[in-house]
């Protein structure tokens, strides 16, 4: 049943990961983008939670919990910084979409 | 019987379920050994597919709700996992703050102006197929690599709980080496440096001149 249970919980994972990657190529809004990462961190971070179960000393155990910790604050970290950019985009150019952001030019005047 | 999990809810049911069969309301005998696993899978499953919405949704709005469907029901997943410091981590963080951000730019960004219900389903163009392509050779390439490991794996269930405070002493005691205490203590001050950037980083990005 513990066999079962890791497998099954390694091939969501694995489907979050790779869907969110899908979702990073195929989507063309840029909050969705950010959506896709925030999926893809998740999916690593219930790995590292079940992973350090398997461990057999508590300092072990503890090192997957840790780095999922530390996962999380880098998911914290890259919203932040990303809603920003975002937030200037919308004040420069007004969209969302990732189409039209074609235009960084030589010429500093074209780009944004 | 799986040992995988922190704590089983058999227990309860069968306190209540025995309690039934004391006033003679009940005369099945209810065994419901697989409770936790189910109940697992079930999660499982509701992470899985609240996560595709969340990727493929048209609508945006819909996809941040999906989203923070599944950040509260991983959190879930980490209490079964013998994680609880994660799984409170995890709502206060993630369900309270980023979903609430995301919202908060889906609300400030424009949105298109053409009519979603005019619009067709599926039309095709040229970077679905590419991302499709992209996604699925990851799959594999991960599929191969991972279950490699797993098979030459053993895998056997320890159930180390780690407590709040053994989080304390792997994060801040310096004095206690002999532990691995204060291992991490040089990745968390990097880290608080690293908001601190992260946080000047987005006001100067996003101010308006």
């Amino acid at each position: 049943m513990d066999n079962f249970l890791v497998n099954l919980t390694f091939i969501v994972s694995l489907i979050m990961i790779s869907a969110g990657i899908t979702g990073i190529i195929y989507r063309r809004n840029l909050v969705a983008i950010l959506i896709s990462i925030e999926v893809i961190l998740n999916a690593i971070n219930m790995n590292f939670v079940m992973f350090s179960r398997l461990k057999p000393s508590l300092n072990q155990a503890l090192d997957g919990q840790i780095l999922a910790l530390f996962n999380i604050l880098i998911a914290a970290v890259e919203i932040t910084v990303g809603l920003a950019i975002i937030f200037a985009i919308r004040n420069t150019i007004k969209t969302s979409d990732i189409d039209k952001l074609n235009n960084i030019k030589e010429n500093p005047e074209d780009s944004l | 019987m799986s040992t995988l999990f922190n704590f089983k809810l058999t227990v309860l049911l069968s306190f209540f379920t025995g309690f039934l069969k004391r006033l003679n309301l009940v005369k099945i005998e209810y065994r419901l050994i697989m409770f936790t696993e189910i109940l697992y899978i079930i999660l499982l499953i509701v992470i899985l597919v609240s996560s595709l919405v969340a990727i493929f949704s048209r609508e945006v709005f819909k996809a941040a709700i999906a989203l923070a469907f599944t950040f509260i029901f991983l959190s879930a997943v980490y209490l079964l996992l013998a994680a609880e410091f994660l799984a409170v981590i995890q709502l206060i963080i993630y369900a309270g703050a980023i979903s609430i951000l995301i919202l908060f730019a889906i609300m400030h960004t424009p949105a298109k102006i053409e009519n979603i219900s005019e619009a067709k389903i599926f039309d095709y163009k040229p970077h679905y197929l590419q991302a499709f392509i992209t996604g699925s050779i990851i799959f594999i390439i991960l599929m191969v690599i991972g279950f490699i490991i797993l098979n030459e794996l053993n895998i056997q269930v320890y159930g180390m709980k780690p407590l709040l405070k053994d989080f304390a002493n792997v994060l801040f005691n310096i004095k206690d080496v002999v532990n691995g205490g204060g291992r991490f203590i040089l990745v968390f001050e990097l880290a608080g440096l690293l908001i601190l950037a992260s946080i000047i980083a987005a006001v100067t990005i996003a101010k308006k001149d």
